[in-house]
């Protein structure tokens, strides 16, 4: 038999490199290289603070955060030539523009300007330099292969997921993160790909590190009381979400007031996390070994201590990524939650102690899922990284409790995600399938129409009646016959009445029926806005105008029969 | 089967109704199952049909082979009146009489629809009178007749003026009756011939009952002044 | 008609000798001029399948109170209408993105900071990604402002040669100049291979009507030979297609005519496209 078959290769199933083949391995590599990021980047933040833990005895000590958000600041700036930023917005603003075009470049940056800022004790989250770096990986790996938009966005997207599947060992949460936040798109185009990359993800770290899950698994014995506090809990979140997601919108607003060259501004931030260190020095580095002592209920302060660190780490916080530290806000995230939680639970158990609730611990992990859907108003991602973390089912209703409510009210103070805030400003948030998409994706030379025929304004009515026969159009450009240039519109529809009246036939030129002053559109003018324009002053049509010659006419007519067909395009999952 | 096709952008935009640039775009955006390279794009065909027919997106593609078009011929009245023919001194004294005369010569009419035609004139004379004025009328059926195959007028010149209600009261000497496949040929001849008969120098000319030569020779000259 | 080219403007003396090169080719070819006054020294532009990020030097930010009115004199001393680009899609918020469906681009030798520094004549790694993803060709300006009067195509008679020699009949269309081909022929190519290819691209008919001279050397030294191209012509070339090697090759064949002929120099690349037809 299996001779046969070596004689009779063409007998052999032959393996199509189908497309969706080639996005499952390639899928599969960018899984790995940026799981193989996640893991550099962990280890020698892990390297570096133990180097810098050695050297907390001096007094200078409290320089060394700021020295080190400098040196991140003066690598991305004049090494590496990268404006700062914490990169997802990045990332989402590339995913939803450019069909996930990422610089080469980016794919390092971020890991190693993020490892001094935080190594040296600043406040911020490895998280996003990582998913950015693991989507510039996945986007320059679709480069290579020559894929288009939309399988390079799907490997964007794989990066991400590869990336939050190796640094908290839990795939779920990676697939959920990209498709929630990321992409923002529940396609199985997607999906499967993303998915795979997760598992690649999630392999790499478990190879190196062992199945060890982030924060170690407590099995918890949950009873109706803690659900109910539960809701209490996600409000307390939702008001220190909103808290930190304005302290460090106001932090930039500070110290872009400051004439610092950016390193320098980087600078002070640290200095002032360093000497906020001296007090609280769980508000240092990304906070995981913090998080680990409270799941297990080994924090030792009280009531009071968890309390006013919750505000200490959020002014951190907002020291080093307001003054131009470079990190991601996502672990930060959990240490304020999980502080929140603890000081609610000491709260409670303080004021009714006869309320039997679970235990301090689990109410630190309920704290982190309020804080994360209620900055990132991902709730789902929240719901399966804590379930995922923890490694049990047990604590699942409180969770989608708090995870709600935070979702909910934080929603209802900040419209958009801190993630999405700068872009929804901007009005470039472009969600697949939506209107902002298709209106931007469909450009002015797409919609133009060309077959308008001109006329001159000393044409008589008589001539002008002879254009009319052979235009299929309802408007006519008037244009100078010597220069060219664009007049006015006749619009047929103002001049009906005199078209069927011979007499005026010789007595009319076209010059006394047009319109002069008609609103025209320029090159490079949004199609959000032009359709403003017709919707406000009620029009059906604008003519294009380049150089004052007339280019074409953009109606909405056309338009609508464009816009449908571009939402079906986009809305229809493509083999 | 897969049948794997090329062809230029500008040929495969055309082909599915899109601007070049959308076209373009979309590639670039893997929203359509096209390869693109250089100039050219390459595609399986029943993918892409399949894909237009999802997509509610016209797509007019030649299978390759031997394309079998025919070209269109261009609607001239010249052509219609050669096509009908000219009849002499037709008998009749009403209406209904010249209209039976008439469905009984015209050419072109199986014997099975003649009784049809008659009947489709007479309805279309008691809508309104077709008598155009200057004694021409222009008799028609008000469908388009599913039998005739290509455009034909034929001209009928009668023995004796007959009282047709005309707009302008005149009796009606001359007769164009007109046969066309569909509405849109009948209207482009009923355009053009009544550009004619409303030239006075026209209707002198068909008072002096010309012959057939003359008279297409006559409607070329005119034709082209259109 | 509405064919635009790309200038970036640096409002300094050199940077005038290379705007008053744009508004030349701009007034020989009808193009408008789309100038932008740059406020940060990065920006990126999204092509295709690339995403470049040029970096200015900080000459190019140098006293921008008065370069848009610099920039419209010089135009209107040509009484040409001038456009001027406002950014409007950061990807930061100092880094603005740049569109990229322009006709031309114009370029000085270099744009790239790390570049300018090793030498005035190199052309920058940033021009050279350009030119391979962009389908606009890159004119390439000479030092100082010089008019040209013909178009001389350097026709090697690869793909982006075609490329080169189409730009130049489309040139030539506009302005009504001559077209001279240019070929340092290689292997033991004869004329007829030359022209096979030509006819092949379907640019049998252009290339008698607007080509009046062929420059085919059999031999000698490639720069040498570079001295039968006259001092005032416009140089088209096509870039090399993908592959390091070939990248190196492509470099040191652009970087000689760039370093032995004063000339203007229009760089047409792989995915070179006329939108005007």
């Amino acid at each position: 038999m299996l001779k046969r078959l070596c004689k009779r290769p063409s007998a052999l199933p032959r393996i199509q490199l189908d497309d969706r083949l080639i996005l499952m391995l390639a899928g599969v590599m960018v899984g790995i290289a940026s799981g193989l990021a996640a893991l550099v980047l962990n280890r020698s933040l892990e390297a570096m603070l133990e180097f810098v833990h050695s050297l907390r005895g001096h007094s200078w000590a409290f320089m060394l955060p700021g020295a080190g958000a400098a040196a991140s600041a003066i690598f991305l700036d004049y090494i590496m030539k990268e404006g700062a930023g914490h990169g997802v917005p990045e990332v989402i603003y590339s995913v939803s523009r450019y069909g996930g075009l990422l610089r080469l470049r980016s794919s390092i940056s971020r890991l190693i300007s993020s490892c001094l800022t935080i190594g040296s004790g600043g406040s911020a989250g490895p998280e996003a330099p990582v998913v950015m770096s693991g989507a510039a990986i996945g986007s320059n790996i679709a480069k290579l292969f020559k894929l288009n938009d939309r399988q390079r966005v799907t490997l964007v997207g794989c990066g991400a997921a590869g990336a939050i599947a190796s640094i908290f060992n839990a795939p779920i949460a990676g697939l959920v993160f990209v498709l929630e936040v990321v992409l923002g798109e529940w396609s199985t185009v997607n999906i499967v790909p993303v998915a795979i990359a997760a598992v690649a993800g999630t392999e790499v770290s478990r190879f190196f590190n062992g199945n060890q899950i982030a924060f170690s698994h407590v099995s918890f014995n949950i009873g109706v009381a803690d659900t109910v506090a539960a809701v209490g809990l996600g409000l307390a979140t939702a008001i220190f979400s909103i808290l930190l997601t304005r302290a460090l919108r106001s932090m930039h607003h500070v110290s872009a007031k400051v004439k610092f060259p950016v390193w320098g501004r980087a600078a002070i931030g640290g200095c002032l996390v360093g000497l906020l260190g001296l007090l609280f020095p769980d508000v240092q580095g990304e906070g995981y070994h913090a998080i680990r002592e409270m799941i297990v209920g080994d924090y030792s302060g009280a009531f009071q201590v968890a309390a006013i660190a919750i505000f200490a780490k959020i002014l951190a916080t907002s020291f080093t990524l307001g003054w131009g530290g470079s990190g991601g806000i996502f672990a930060p995230s959990l240490v304020v939650g999980s502080f929140t939680g603890l000081a609610f639970y000491r709260g409670v158990t303080f004021l009714w102690p006869s309320i039997p609730l679970v235990g301090e611990g689990c109410f630190a992990l309920l704290g982190m899922a309020g804080l994360i859907s209620g900055i990132l108003q991902a709730p789902l991602t929240a719901i399966f990284l804590i379930v995922q973390i923890t490694g049990g089912y047990e604590v699942i209703l409180p969770l989608i409790v708090v995870s709600v409510v935070s979702t909910t009210i934080s929603h209802y103070f900040e419209p958009a995600s801190f993630y999405m805030k700068d872009l929804v400003d901007r009005g470039q948030l472009l969600r697949p399938g939506t209107d902002a998409r298709v209106l931007n994706d469909l450009s002015l030379g797409e919609l133009i129409e060309k077959d308008c025929l001109a006329v001159t304004p000393h044409m008589t009515l008589r001539e002008f009646v002879m254009v009319v026969k052979r235009s299929a159009r309802n408007h006519f450009p008037v244009e100078d016959p010597e220069t060219r240039a664009f007049l006015g519109m006749v619009d047929l529809n103002k001049v009906r009445p005199y078209l069927f009246d011979t007499i005026m036939y010789d007595a009319v030129v076209v010059e006394q029926i047009m319109d002069r002053d008609v609103l025209s559109i320029a090159y490079g003018d949004e199609l959000s806005h032009i359709l403003n324009i017709m919707d406000a002053k009620g029009l059906f049509s604008m003519p294009l105008v380049v150089n004052r010659r007339f280019v074409g006419m953009i109606s909405k007519a056309t338009l609508l029969d464009k816009y449908r067909k571009e939402l079906m395009v986009q809305t229809t999952d493509n083999p | 089967m897969v049948t794997d096709m090329k062809l230029r952008l500008d040929e495969l935009a055309k082909a599915l109704d899109l601007q070049r640039d959308t076209l373009d775009r979309w590639i670039r955006q893997g929203r359509i199952p096209v390869k693109k390279s250089g100039m050219e794009c390459s595609f399986g065909y029943d993918t892409l049909k399949n894909w237009a027919g999802k997509h509610n997106t016209p797509c007019v593609l030649e299978v390759p082979g031997p394309s079998n078009e025919r070209p269109l011929e261009a609607i001239t009245l010249l052509g219609a009146l050669t096509r009908g023919g000219v009849v002499y001194d037709l008998e009749g004294g009403d209406v209904p009489s010249i209209l039976r005369g008439i469905t009984d010569v015209v050419r072109g009419v199986a014997d099975g629809e003649r009784e049809t035609l008659y009947r489709l004139l007479m309805e279309r004379e008691g809508l309104v009178s077709t008598g155009v004025g200057n004694g021409v009328a222009l008799p028609h059926p008000r469908t388009p007749m599913a039998t005739c195959a290509l455009p034909a007028i034929t001209t009928f010149f009668l023995k004796h003026p007959v009282d047709y209600s005309a707009v302008d009261d005149l009796p009606v000497r001359v007769l164009f009756l007109i046969l066309s496949p569909d509405v849109g040929i009948h209207l482009q001849l009923l355009s053009k011939i009544s550009f004619c008969v409303r030239e006075s120098s026209f209707i002198r000319f068909l008072e002096g009952m010309p012959s057939e030569a003359d008279l297409l020779s006559k409607v070329a000259e005119f034709e082209a002044r259109l | 008609m509405d064919t635009q080219l790309f200038h970036i403007f640096r409002n300094t003396p050199t940077g005038r000798e290379t705007f008053l090169q744009s508004v030349y080719f701009c007034t020989m070819m009808g193009v408008s001029p789309v100038v932008y006054v740059p406020q940060h020294t990065k920006f990126l532009m999204y092509f295709e399948k690339d995403v470049v990020q040029v970096d200015l030097d900080g000459s190019y930010l140098s006293s921008p109170e008065t370069a848009e009115k610099h920039a419209r004199d010089l135009a209107e001393a040509e009484d040409l209408q001038l456009g001027f680009f406002k950014p409007k899609n950061f990807t930061a918020s100092t880094l603005p993105d740049i569109p990229v469906d322009f006709d031309f681009m114009c370029c000085p030798r270099s744009i790239s900071d790390l570049t300018s520094k090793i030498g005035l004549g190199y052309i920058g790694s940033r021009v050279r990604r350009i030119i391979q993803a962009a389908h606009f060709p890159v004119l390439i300006t000479s030092p100082s402002f010089r008019k040209w009067s013909s178009v001389t195509v350097f026709f090697g008679g690869s793909k982006n040669a075609v490329n080169a020699l189409r730009l130049g009949i489309r040139i030539a269309r506009k302005t009504g100049m001559r077209v001279r081909l240019f070929t340092q022929v290689d292997g033991g190519k004869t004329r007829d291979d030359y022209e096979k290819v030509i006819l092949e691209s379907g640019l049998g008919d252009d290339m008698e009507r607007y080509v009046d001279d062929w420059l085919l050397f059999f031999g000698g030294k490639f720069e040498e030979n570079l001295y039968e191209v006259p001092h005032d012509s416009l140089i088209l070339m096509g870039a090399y297609g993908h592959g390091v090697i070939r990248d190196i090759l492509f470099g040191s064949k652009m970087e000689t005519i760039q370093s032995v002929m004063p000339n203007n120099l229009m760089v047409a690349g792989p995915h070179y496209l006329d939108r005007g037809v």
